[in-house]
């Protein structure tokens, strides 16, 4: 009921939270000074002669204590608001940290998921923190005051409290107990039905184009349903244990107002005491049914807590390693033995061996799922070979520290990620940078004067009034990658998609950083397969091929009925 | 719009009346429990008969039971209802965007959709807390008004002025402080999609700790706006809590000068106080339920700009192209965009069992041309002509059902291989399939797996080329006229991109191919070529015939890119 991990995270507020148990008993006793003075004025109503002005302090003093009640319980508000925040705020973080990592697993969990933690997941520790553990506190303190001044002023209601008060936290039990299987059920279903519904709504485009959309629609409709369903059937579990502390509360209510009206029948108790009792009846039990609907909606954050938590807990650390490389040129890198498979799969890559001089450019090439993809991840570090090594200048990849070998390496990714920031951030990704390298850059891929252009020079909004072509989000990824002089540029098909314009400058780039940058590239094309110094041609994860484009053009060589192919000669092979 | 919420609200209008009714007896059930017990009590004290005090004891408890049967009721009939009311609304609005569709972004489509139903999902929920509350607490307020009414005109102006204060005047007040508001909500959602889909960058620069940073002021600005909401929230009802108080101490001191006046017996009076005690503790809940309306308002405004699309109509002046009626469409004279005009002037024609390929540079407009040519988009003025009929006299679904396109951004299903298939052809065999995967060379993948291999959102699971070849095979399993294929061989390597053209000759002898592409090296599969530039077609003809040209554009394209 209570986290434990939550807890530990609101431990360190302890002093906010003296404050709220203690501001709880001051209203607490304020519930019990405007119920004595009504029911002090209605004694004196029905028994004694009450003039106006007899009346008026009194009733000031009933206002004044309202507005001390009122007041206490905004100050608490704020205050457990502003404990809640920050831990969301933090929790945010964490989770955001653990979403960076995360495509690092070979099972990536989905973009709704994420979305639906980060955000409604963690909204909902909010009533979890503002509303179920404040009102746990009341529970505590305001019937515990309320039953001393009840038996103070009539002993027998004091005992109906008392007495009926257990009865409800063992029905909140015994309802909790199937509600918490029944929410964590409904959980599933939402996160179900967030997922299923990030997966439709992008495909509604090509739905709609081949004319399916009304019984996309339907099943829409039938997973609602489901959901509806799920919902409803906790809703049910939350109304009937509502259903059942409202009872007890009224029927206690009742059995004090009959009780006491007997009694006074009977003149066993006198008037004011009497009735004092019957307007603390309702306060008393208003905690536990407060506390009732709070846990039901709790319920909710303790089950997203323990997601969220578990999400962080999940994430990646970063191991330090060793050797901390400081590349004063290009390295030469060497792949020796490697072995490496998903999970226990078949090998994705089969005892792979080859050298990569210093400063020379080597094309990847091959059919789709050769291994090349998987070459780059083993050298940007996301994967681990399972045999073998990768040696740069004679040292072991694997001993590598990742932050110094990733800020030495440039990666361009097929379609570069823009994100919706400056053009500088997004250009520089945070890394300190002089003027004149930026604008060195953007020179160099030939987006200075596109910039220039823009209302706000590098501190325009990309996203925003500025919408990327393609060929512009590779130069980026380009500028990017250059920025802070790379030693290794991995590059993945860089000419795919481009037209001829943005294909020459890229080809211009290249040319440029011949010797003085070690470059891979994926490429499937036959101008950049030609232009690099090496080719390894890739099959099933071993190479089939290497060597250069001249070397490569002997007749049935493998690399030659590429080239055929591309020239056309053997376009019409049936 | 008021049309609408009738159609959609039609089936819940009597579980919503019967929930209302339920919800004032519930109100009324606990505000008598409360006067009677007082009666009892008071009277109790006066020694009245016997019976009388046996009916009263018996009305307390009735009324004590009924309360907490009535509010389960109108708890259980409100969700039910509001659940219905949800299912419509989603799939009205669901509906309404997909004739929205496409939108300029079509890039972050994901997100945009990720938004709607984040906000279809709050309408829902302010709405249940929102509507019932007021009109229940107001029938129940009525209804004790009239009562006392019978006893002091004064008391019912107090109630009257209670309620005007705490359901008219308060709420109205709020809403306005809530229209102040900023709206930031969705800056953390846009902050998540960067992280997700930009981690591999965000990693490979060592950038992950540095955006984080950055977004720790989005994660604040979230935090601060949320703050806003709750200090406004809390105002709001401090100010309601204090005017209980006044109002509960003005009530008082009218009785005392009642019972002075000899108005009423102090056993009413007592009666009276904890009737209208209770009363007004349920009117002064009213105000902060604003909050709920604000949200929904705020979620309506975020869906309603993605649904209503400004509509430009322009009228340009153009060289009019005949129409051929040997052709199966026949594009004439069309400008079209989105919210301003992409590409200007457009003709062409494109004839059964001939391919055409469209080149131009990324951005020029090849993609939404398919938009329009598929009618997901409108054009701004021209005509098009399918089997020698206007566009304007073709049924927007019939129209479709000739084309069988292949957009870019064609989304794969988290659903198994087969069921991908049927999300385009319900009633597609098993056979089919496979002769489409045939097409595109993927049985070897398939075999392996099998049809009820479960594909990730977006085909995570696969490489780009065997997302593309599942892809085309979804489009070409079924013949249609028309085959729209953009980009079909990005991403294949150069032996499957060819051997796919290879097959596409040989496939459909039947209908007419329009392929978008950059790549001119695969000009030698087609038949005719378009070649567009900066919004519009520079050249278009027979390949044959433009290649014996020196002067043509491809030719000195094809020259360039060292192909010839």
């Amino acid at each position: 009921m209570l986290d434990k991990n939550i807890l530990k995270d609101i431990f360190p507020y302890k002093k906010s939270l003296i404050f709220i148990i203690l501001s709880n008993i001051i209203q607490a006793t304020m519930i019990v000074s405007i119920s004595y003075i009504i029911a002090y004025l209605a004694d004196k109503l029905l028994f004694d002669e009450l003039n106006h002005s007899a009346a008026t302090p009194f009733l000031a003093l009933l206002f004044f204590f309202f507005v001390v009640k009122a007041v206490l319980n905004y100050i608490n508000r704020l205050k457990l608001e502003e404990i809640s925040l920050n831990l969301q705020s933090k929790l945010r973080y964490k989770l955001l940290q653990a979403l960076a990592l995360d495509f690092k697993s070979i099972q990536r969990k989905p973009k709704g998921q994420w979305l639906a933690i980060i955000t409604k997941g963690v909204d909902k520790l909010d009533v979890y923190l503002t509303s179920f553990i404040p009102q746990f506190g009341l529970l505590i303190t305001i019937p515990l005051v309320l039953v001393i001044f009840t038996f103070i002023n009539d002993w027998i209601s004091g005992l109906i409290f008392l007495f009926t008060a257990p009865l409800i936290p063992f029905f909140m039990i015994l309802i909790g107990k199937i509600a918490d299987k029944e929410n964590k059920k409904q959980w599933q279903v939402f996160q179900k039905l967030a997922v299923y519904m990030a997966d439709l709504l992008p495909g509604l485009l090509v739905v709609k184009a081949y004319n399916q959309t009304q019984r996309q629609l339907k099943q829409v409709e039938k997973n609602g349903e489901k959901f509806s369903e799920a919902t409803l059937k906790v809703l049910k579990i939350a109304f009937i244990s509502a259903f059942m502390l409202e009872f007890i509360a009224t029927i206690s209510i009742a059995i004090i107002a009959v009780n006491i009206g007997l009694r006074l029948l009977y003149g066993q108790v006198s008037f004011l005491p009497a009735f004092f009792c019957l307007l603390v009846a309702p306060q008393f039990y208003q905690p536990f049914r407060q506390f009732g609907s709070a846990f039901h909606e709790a319920m909710n954050g303790i089950v997203a807590s323990s997601e969220i938590y578990k999400l962080i807990q999940a994430a990646p650390n970063n191991k330090q390693k060793n050797i901390v490389l400081e590349m004063e040129k290009a390295p030469q890198i060497i792949f020796e033995n490697v072995d490496f498979s998903y999970k226990n799969d078949e090998n994705v890559l089969k005892n792979l061996n080859f050298t990569i001089k210093a400063g020379s450019q080597v094309v990847l090439t091959g059919a789709n799922g050769a291994g090349k993809s998987t070459i780059f991840k083993l050298l940007l570090k996301l994967l681990d070979v399972k045999s073998g090594k990768i040696l740069i200048d004679g040292k072991n990849l694997y001993d590598i520290d990742e932050q110094s070998w990733l800020n030495n390496i440039g990666w361009v990714a097929q379609e570069p990620y823009v994100f919706k920031s400056s053009l500088r951030e997004n250009i520089t990704l945070g890394r300190a940078c002089s003027k004149t390298q930026l604008e060195r850059v953007t020179q160099l891929v030939n987006l200075t004067e596109f910039i220039k252009k823009q209302e706000h020079g590098y501190d325009s909004i990309v996203g925003g009034a500025i919408n990327l072509s393609s060929g512009q989000k590779r130069r980026l990824g380009l500028a990017r990658a250059l920025l802070c002089n790379p030693k290794v540029l991995l590059l993945d098909e860089p000419m795919e998609n481009l037209d001829s314009k943005n294909e020459e400058l890229i080809k211009s780039v290249l040319e440029k950083l011949k010797g003085k940058v070690t470059v891979i590239i994926i490429a499937h094309r036959r101008q950049t397969i030609e232009a690099a110094d090496k080719i390894i041609i890739l099959d099933k994860g071993t190479i089939k091929e290497y060597g250069s484009a001249e070397e490569l053009k002997k007749t049935n060589s493998y690399y030659h009925q590429l080239l055929n192919r591309l020239e056309g000669n053997l376009l019409y092979d049936k | 719009m008021i049309n609408e919420i009738k159609t959609i609200s039609r089936p819940v209008i009597f579980i919503l009346s019967v929930a209302v009714l339920v919800g004032t007896l519930a109100g009324l059930s606990s505000i008598s429990l409360m006067g009677l017990s007082a009666w009892l009590i008071a009277s109790a004290a006066l020694q009245p008969p016997l019976y009388v005090l046996s009916l009263a004891i018996v009305g307390v408890r009735f009324c004590g039971i009924m309360r907490a049967v009535f509010r389960y009721l109108e708890r259980y009939l409100s969700h039910k209802a509001g659940f219905v009311l949800f299912m419509r609304f989603r799939v009205f609005m669901l509906a309404k965007i997909i004739a929205a569709l496409p939108f300029k972004r079509q890039s972050s489509n994901g997100d945009v959709f990720t938004i709607i139903v984040e906000a279809i999902d709050k309408i829902r929920d302010s709405f249940l807390r929102f509507f019932l509350p007021p009109i229940t607490a107001t029938l129940g307020c009525f209804i004790v008004m009239i009562w006392s009414g019978f006893y002091s005109v004064l008391l019912l102006c107090i109630l009257f002025v209670a309620w005007l204060v705490f359901v008219v005047i308060m709420p109205m007040i709020v809403w306005r402080l809530y229209q102040k508001k900023s709206d930031n909500d969705l800056i953390l959602a846009e902050s998540v999609l960067e992280f997700y889909d930009g981690s591999k960058e965000l990693y490979a620069y060592n950038y992950i700790e540095g955006k984080l940073k950055n977004t720790q002021q989005a994660i604040n600005d979230y935090q601060d706006y949320r703050k806003e909401h709750f200090i406004l929230k809390s105002k709001v009802e401090l100010s309601c809590e204090i005017l209980l108080g006044l109002f509960i101490v003005l009530v008082l001191s009218l009785l005392i000068s009642f019972i002075n006046d000899g108005q009423i017996t102090a056993v009413m009076a007592i009666t009276f106080l904890l009737t209208i005690q209770s009363v007004l503790e349920i009117l002064a809940a009213i105000p902060s339920l604003m909050e709920h309306l604000d949200e929904a308002k705020r979620s309506w405004l975020s869906l309603k700009s993605f649904i209503n699309k400004p509509k430009i109509q322009s009228k340009i002046n153009s060289n009019i192209y005949l129409k051929d009626d040997d052709a199966i469409l026949n594009v004439v004279n069309i400008n079209f965009g989105y919210n301003e005009i992409l590409c200007k002037d457009m003709s062409f024609y494109l004839y059964k069992g001939q391919k055409t390929l469209l080149v131009g540079s990324s951005g020029c407009g090849k993609s939404t041309l398919f938009y329009v040519l598929t009618r997901l988009l409108d054009v701004f003025s021209g005509d098009m002509y399918l089997q020698g009929k206007s566009y304007t006299q073709w049924d927007k679904e019939d129209w479709r059902n000739h084309f069988a396109p292949s957009f870019q951004e064609h989304h794969i299903f988290n659903i198994s291989i087969r069921d991908n298939f049927k999300i385009f052809y319900p009633d597609i065999s098993d056979e089919e399939i496979w002769q489409a995967l045939d097409k595109v060379q993927f049985t070897a993948f398939v075999q392996q797996y099998g049809l009820d291999y479960v594909l990730e959102s977006d085909g995570t699971n696969l490489s780009g080329g065997q997302k593309h070849r599942l892809q085309l095979a979804m489009c070409l399993a079924r013949k249609k006229d028309i085959i729209l294929l953009d980009e079909p061989t990005a991403g294949l390597d150069i032996v499957s991109a060819h051997k796919f053209l290879n097959r596409l000759i040989t496939i459909d002898k039947e209908s007419a191919i329009l392929v978008a592409s950059h790549d001119l090296s695969i000009v030698d599969y087609f038949d005719n070529i378009i070649i567009m530039e900066e919004q519009h077609i520079i050249e278009q003809g027979k390949i044959k015939s433009l290649m014996q040209d020196e002067q043509s554009q491809l030719f000195k394209l094809m020259k360039y890119n060292n192909l010839i």
